[in-house]
């Protein structure tokens, strides 16, 4: 499917994704901390040491910022195939990245428009033997084809501990960041995460859900 | 140190309650204890008729050795039944026991020189009765020495120059203090708390030392409350 297709039917959508307006200038922040160049196309992971770290919240949120601010179609791929999220948040199963990865197809070919250029492909179908999905995936990396390719790519990586391809299927993205829920995570398992994405290593951290307790008087003295 | 207010302000319901309870409790002990009642009476010391007794320091002042013969009579049983005897009150009080009068007087009489011919007296008690008991004690006193001595002189060794009389049971000073004490193991509590939780807290993530602890730049910090939402979920 084309680029302008794919536009032509996300017109039909009312954007279901919001943020809230602080929110954009965080994710600003965050983006322009990857320093990535314009046209790099490169592919940005996204992964954890744990599950409900804030994967997906981080990865749209990023997504749609970037959508929002350039008119470059960004994609974001739900590679947590275990525990998938935007399959029921598009309205039902859909095919995803697991289909195409399966049948050696393109991911344009499952892509799902939500604005006019934010596109989704999600988790798919469940596959019969994970551990062969994921080393299929870590070995052949995103299916690209010969056809368009978004110039930003976010992919939803599994949590880094719960799977023993984890680092290895983060290998398949350019620029790799961890997020870390605040006061939640365990700081020894992020580090253990860390540890084992040694030939990986994450461009840095997101501490998702920070919250402070200091009044504001304190913490403005500093 | 920031940490530590942090928990502070997290957990500040559990931080603050010692801080309340403990100077609360020490009040209410202040309150319920009442400090009881306390009977005073100054007693001046007759030097000729001090020679009389047993307990005589040369170095002593004659208060001094007034004093410590009167504290050597307090454990006598016998001068505490001469006590009850003269107190109706006392005897009723002690349930006619002498033994139990014995150590009730030693216990809580207290002799003080407080110059050097005066003798400070003072009873203190949980009875409003405290006032008959002291006076009963200072007439027996001078008998009961001049029992022991064989000598009726020894009845004029001292003459009451102040009567018993109720005195603030505890000072202000001694108010304040032990409300100091209540409120500082109130903040040390408050203080132990706030390190152990700050402590078990280290162990999770924080934006403080994440960074340190894992070798990687915290490159963004999404506040509490930024969530996104798809549709009617959150994400």
């Amino acid at each position: 499917m084309a680029i302008a297709e794919h536009m032509e039917e996300a017109e039909e959508y009312s954007s279901p994704l919001s943020l809230p307006d602080e929110a954009y200038e965080v994710y600003r922040h965050l983006y322009g901390k990857l320093q990535l160049h314009p046209g790099s196309r490169a592919v940005v992971g996204i992964t954890s040491a744990i599950r409900g770290e804030g994967r997906t919240t981080v990865a749209l949120g990023l997504a749609a910022t970037i959508a929002q601010d350039s008119a470059e179609p960004v994609l974001v791929v739900e590679a947590d195939i275990e525990n998938p999220q935007l399959h029921e948040l598009l309205g039902g199963p859909r095919r995803g990245l697991v289909d195409a990865v399966t049948d050696g197809e393109p991911l344009a070919g499952v892509m799902t428009p939500i604005t006019p250029n934010l596109l989704v492909v999600p988790a798919g179908s469940h596959p019969e033997n994970v551990g062969a999905f994921f080393y299929r995936l870590a070995t052949s990396r995103l299916p690209q084809g010969d056809g368009w390719w978004p110039a930003v790519v976010i992919v939803d990586l599994p949590p880094i501990m719960n799977y023993g391809y984890g680092p290895m299927i983060a290998g398949i993205a350019d620029v790799l960041l961890m997020v870390t829920r605040a006061n939640v995570t365990p700081t020894t398992l992020v580090r253990e995460a860390v540890a084992r994405l040694e030939g990986n290593r994450p461009r840095g951290l997101v501490l998702n859900d920070h919250r402070t307790y200091l009044p504001s008087w304190i913490s403005r003295a500093g | 140190m920031r940490r530590y207010l942090e928990t502070f302000f997290q957990y500040w319901r559990f931080a603050v309650l010692p801080i309340l309870i403990f100077p609360a409790a020490a009040i209410a002990g202040l309150v319920l204890m009442g400090g009881g009642y306390k009977a005073q009476a100054n007693v001046w010391v007759n030097q000729s008729a001090l020679k009389q007794l047993a307990y005589i320091n040369i170095g002593f002042t004659p208060a001094q050795n007034l004093a410590t013969n009167l504290s050597q009579m307090l454990g006598s049983p016998m001068f505490a039944g001469a006590v009850m005897q003269a107190s109706p009150q006392y005897a009723a009080i002690a349930h006619h026991s002498q033994q139990w009068a014995a150590q009730d007087l030693h216990k809580n009489v207290t002799f003080t020189a407080t110059g050097p011919n005066v003798v400070t007296v003072t009873y203190a008690s949980n009875s409003p009765r405290a006032l008959p008991v002291l006076t009963a004690l200072l007439r027996q006193a001078p008998i009961q020495f001049a029992q022991l001595t064989h000598d009726p002189s020894a009845t004029g060794v001292y003459r009451v120059v102040d009567s018993p009389a109720f005195v603030a049971a505890s000072s202000k000073k001694q108010e304040l203090l032990i409300l100091g004490l209540g409120l500082l193991a109130g903040v040390l509590l408050s203080g132990l708390f706030v390190s152990i939780r700050t402590s078990m807290d280290h162990a999770r993530v924080q934006l403080e030392d994440v960074g340190d602890m894992t070798g990687l730049p915290v490159l963004a910090a999404i506040p509490h409350g930024l969530g996104l939402h798809l549709g009617e979920e959150a994400v």
